[in-house]
Order: C-alpha cells, then structure tokens, then sequence
C-alpha cells in the first residue's frame, strides 16, 4: 500500500477504511486513481465488489473544495456508478471535528457520503447515494403545478431509496390518471358515468382516455397514442423491487430503476397539466 | 556541458525525489493550488531528471505541482528534464530552487542542512556553517538558526513537526517561538547556573511552553527580557536578587515575565538607559561653540538645567 499524494498523517484513516471494505468483501481496492481514463480526479481509495464501486476522498478538515465539488457534478453528469464518500477524523486534536450546516448541506444535495474515522472505527455519518441513481435539476423538466408532489419523490429517490420513490411516483401517476377520468366523466367529456370509471382498472381508464370513441359514442381523446403506450409500459414500473445477486442483473435494474423514475416524473407532470387545463 | 530538454510526460511517470526537504503540504494551499490548475493548468513547467534504469523520472523543483495534476488525473504535464545530478548536487540543487522562494520551513531546512553536512563532512570538504551557507545559498544567519533548532530536546521537534502541518494562522508554536525560548534558557544557563543547577533545561522550556499557551506570556519577544533578568548584574543588580525572582517565573504558573522584570530589573535597566542618555548629552553639549547658540535652543537649556536643579535639591 502506498500513497504518493495523501498526507502521512491521514495514512491510518485510509488504512481502517481498507481494511473495513477487505472484511466487507471489496477485493479491488484502487490507492490514488482515476475510477475511470475521462475522470477529472483521483479520490484517495477506490473500493469495487461486483457492480458496487465506492471513491472516498480522504482529507483532515470537512471542506467541499471547488475541485472536489467539480469531480462529484462530473460522476453525476457522466452517471458513473459509484458511491462518493469525504472521509476524515472524527477527532482533530482534542476537539471533535465539527460539520458546517453548508458542509451537511452540499454533501446531502450532492449524495456524498461522510466517514468520520476515530482510530480504528469507522462510522458512515452521511450515507451516499450512487451517482447514477440520482435525479438532476437538468434531467426533468416539472412545472410549478407539479413541483409539490413530484419533488418529494424525487428526493427519495436522490436520498437513496428508489424503490420507495418508484413506488410513490407509480401511485401518483395511477391517481391523477383516475382524477382525470372522473373530471372527463363529470364534464362529460368522455362517455362512462363516473361510478364506471370508478370500478374501471387502470388499464381501462388509459384506454378510456385514449379512445375518441367509446362503444360506438364520440368523445374526447386525452391522450395521444404515445403517451397511452407509455403509461402502460409504465404501470409495471413498482414491480422492480427483486435484489439481483447477479452483477449484470443489478445494473440492469438500477438502468430500469432510474428509466422508471424518469418516464413517472415526466407522465405525472404531464398528467398534472392536463388535469388542471 | 550536459543539456535540458522540454517535454510533455504523464504525472505517472515521475517519482518523488526524496530530497525534497519539504515535509508538510498543508491541505489549504494544496487545495487553492489544485483550484487554480483545474482553471488554467500548470503554466510553469515541473523540473525533473531521468532514472534511466528504473525508467522513471525524478522531480528537482514542483512536488506540489506533480500531486495536484495526478490528483486531477491530468494526461500530460510540461516538463524540463535535467541531467542526472549527484546525490550532494541534488540536495544543493533543490536548496537553490527553493532557497529562493521562501517555501520551506526553518525545521525542513534544518533536517536537510544536516545531511548536506555529513555528505560535505563524507567527500572531505569544507563544512563549517560560512560553507553549509555558499554552498546551500542559505544566508548564515539560517544556517545558524536550523542548527540552534536541532538542538531542540526530542518532544519539542515533535511538536513542531505537528504544528506545521496546520495553516500558519492556526499554528500556535512557531519556529521563532522555540528559537525565542532557548535564547533565554541559554541565558539563564549561563549566567544563572543555579537555577539550572536544580531545574533542568526542559523543566524550564516546559514551563514556558505551558504559560505562551494558556496566554501567561503573551509575545515571544517577551523572552528578551527573561535574558535581561538574568543578566541582571549588567545592570548593576545583584544576581542574588534576579535568581528567585526567575524560580519564580519557572515555578508560579500565573507570573508574567512583565511582573518578573518589573520586579527585579526594570528600574535598573531604566536608569543605565537614562546615565547613557546623560552622558551622551553631557559631552556633546561639551563640544558645542557658545556662539553659535539660537535664543530658542538657550531657552530648552534653561528649562532642563531648572529640572536638574529642583531634581538635585
């Protein structure tokens, strides 16, 4: 084991955080390089099992430097499956190492985790979230109508818990799909009366909404043919909750996991707009 | 004559040299140099020479440089690359690089300068301080002042070692704070052998440590007048006086040395500054033409010769 860049004084701390992630079964554990050829940066320690990979930046004070900063928008841009974690001394001294409100901040707003390091303990203050399993401002467009009920799933999922947000983002978009069939069936746009719609499944409420026509009665089309395919392709989406042991299965479903979210904030905002016309 | 060459290399294909005397990079200035690369690159070339056998080059002048780029993965960065030095030119050449910017730390310097003595001291040649300084490039006064360090006990190189690992505002206890506080014990030691004589040297650093860090001496240049207590006899006071009042300052944790030197030999030094004046005053005034004297410097004499009058009544 040998560091080139990282401070002797830090050297212990990386060395409970290899030994931590060996007995954890991280058998590739990188010292000082990129986690890829394009990468801006080389954190301290790269630890990889399997389709986990994990880059700890290891420094004695809690700062986000501009550099540093830099590096975790890149893994978030280029979506590069890895956990970023700041790893530092619980201890500085005789005092406890104390974590700014901005620090907590920006490390929660970016998914970087936090290891503070006493000796040989090594306690994960802030947990971190994969950077490709993180929803950007720039990967969704949602309108101010939208903003209160799909931001909150969007955070769930940025926090870390995607199968708790797909399955939120799942009943929103089936709710506003049924609110807007009762509304078309209350204005009578379209041709059931509103106790059919209620005991209609989802499916047929799509294809209600869908139809111009309904068993031989003009109404009026909601959605067009896209967006009918698309939610239902969409309506499997809460049954992604199986843990592939497999390496392949597992980026699969992470893949799946953050195409799910994307297509349900988009089809709720959509929804949302066209409830509210 | 052997010649340089500019190139663009990968950070990955140089070492460090172990030379380098510098041993503290302290994370703040890393980081606004590795802000500043990310911006602009590296604008001024690293210097290095080829280990041909290990094909591998080592770095004379850019360590700092060297780290940011690997840390910011950069593929190439500019380079000169020198001929292969000797172990000694390597030493004096990397203190010539640095020397003069001002970047390494009196203890870095100092554990450097050592080496170069005993590499002198090995290959026969001249190694007096006057030498260690042509040589280095390092002004004798440093060269002085590294050596005095070294002779700090143990722990306190420890401590100074910690220290200057922290920015320069949040070091406590600086180079110039050990050398302050030696000057005096050395003082105490020679003039006041007593006082050694039943507290050792460290006892006496310890207790100093102590009260410049819970603020009882407030300024390192306060030891000045630690060594003015125990040359207390220049002044004309009784070294019979000065010594207790100095076991005192060792041994009472909340005594001043301001207390310490009012109690014992301020007024002393006051009146030796004051006979000097005097003296000086007297025998230019001697040599004054009486002629020549203005009505308004008559007058400042008048008023003085009326204070010394009344003084001496």
């Amino acid at each position: 084991m040998k560091f080139e860049i990282l401070d002797k004084e830090l050297w212990p701390i990386a060395k409970s955080l290899i030994t931590q992630y060996r007995r954890k079964g991280y058998k590739t554990i990188l010292i000082e390089k990129p986690f890829d050829r394009a990468a801006s940066f080389r954190p301290t320690l790269i630890c990889k099992k399997g389709n986990e990979n994990i880059a700890i930046e290891i420094r004695n004070d809690p700062v986000f430097s501009e550099y540093f900063e830099d590096f975790v928008k890149d893994c978030l841009a280029e979506r590069r499956p890895v956990k970023v974690y700041l790893a530092m001394p619980s201890i500085l001294g005789e005092e406890e190492i104390a974590l700014t409100h901005s620090f907590m901040s920006k490390a929660n707003g970016y998914g970087v985790g936090v290891f503070l390091v006493h000796e040989k303990e090594v306690i994960e203050y802030i947990k971190s979230v994969k950077c490709n399993m993180r929803i950007g401002p720039n990967d969704c467009i949602i309108s101010s109508r939208g903003k209160d009920k799909i931001l909150p799933i969007i955070s769930r999922f940025n926090k870390g818990e995607p199968i708790d947000a797909i399955r939120d983002i799942t009943e929103l978009v089936e709710n506003l799909v049924d609110n807007l069939a009762k509304k078309a069936s209350k204005k009578r746009k379209v041709v059931p009366r509103i106790k059919e719609v209620t005991d209609m499944n989802f499916e047929t409420k799509i294809n209600l909404l869908s139809a111009s026509d309904w068993h031989g009665k003009h109404q009026k089309k909601h959605f067009n043919e896209d967006f009918k395919s698309d939610l239902k392709s969409f309506k499997g989406a809460r049954n992604l909750s199986h843990h592939p042991r497999d390496k392949v299965l597992s980026k699969k479903l992470e893949q799946q996991l953050i195409e799910r979210m994307l297509m349900g904030t988009r089809l709720s905002n959509d929804l949302l707009v066209c409830l509210f016309k | 004559m052997k010649s340089t060459k500019l190139d663009n290399i990968s950070p990955d294909l140089i070492t460090k040299n172990p030379d380098n005397p510098r041993l503290v990079f302290r994370q703040e200035e890393l980081d606004t140099l590795l802000n500043s690369i990310k911006k602009v690159g590296i604008r001024v070339p690293l210097s290095i020479y080829e280990e041909t056998e290990k094909k591998k080059y080592v770095l004379l002048d850019g360590e700092r440089r060297w780290m940011c780029a690997k840390k910011l993965n950069l593929d190439k960065i500019p380079v000169i690359i020198e001929p292969k030095p000797s172990r000694l030119e390597n030493i004096l050449r990397m203190f010539n690089i640095h020397n003069v910017r001002v970047q390494w730390d009196l203890y870095a310097t100092a554990l450097k300068l050592q080496e170069v003595k005993r590499l002198l001291e090995k290959e026969g040649k001249p190694d007096s301080i006057k030498d260690l300084a042509a040589v280095t490039g390092v002004s004798e006064t440093t060269v002085k002042r590294a050596f005095e360090l070294l002779k700090l006990p143990k722990k306190y190189l420890h401590l100074l070692e910690e220290e200057l690992k922290r920015p320069k505002s949040e070091q406590k206890f600086s180079e110039d704070f050990f050398l302050e506080m030696m000057k005096a014990v050395k003082v105490i030691e020679r003039y006041t052998p007593e006082i050694i004589e039943k507290t050792s040297k460290t006892k006496i650093m310890d207790s100093f440590k102590d009260k410049y860090e819970k603020g009882t001496i407030t300024n390192i240049v306060k030891f000045r007048n630690v060594s003015k207590i125990a040359r207390s006899e220049n002044a004309g006071v009784p070294s019979s006086k000065a010594v207790p009042i100095l076991k005192k300052l060792i041994s009472d944790p909340k005594y001043t040395i301001d207390d310490a030197y009012q109690d014992s030999v301020a007024k002393a030094y006051e009146d030796r500054s004051l006979t000097r004046d005097i003296e000086s005053i007297s025998e230019r005034l001697s040599e004054i033409n009486k002629k020549r004297l203005s009505p308004e410097f008559k007058a400042l004499l008048k008023k003085m010769k009326n204070i010394i009058e009344t003084l001496l009544e």
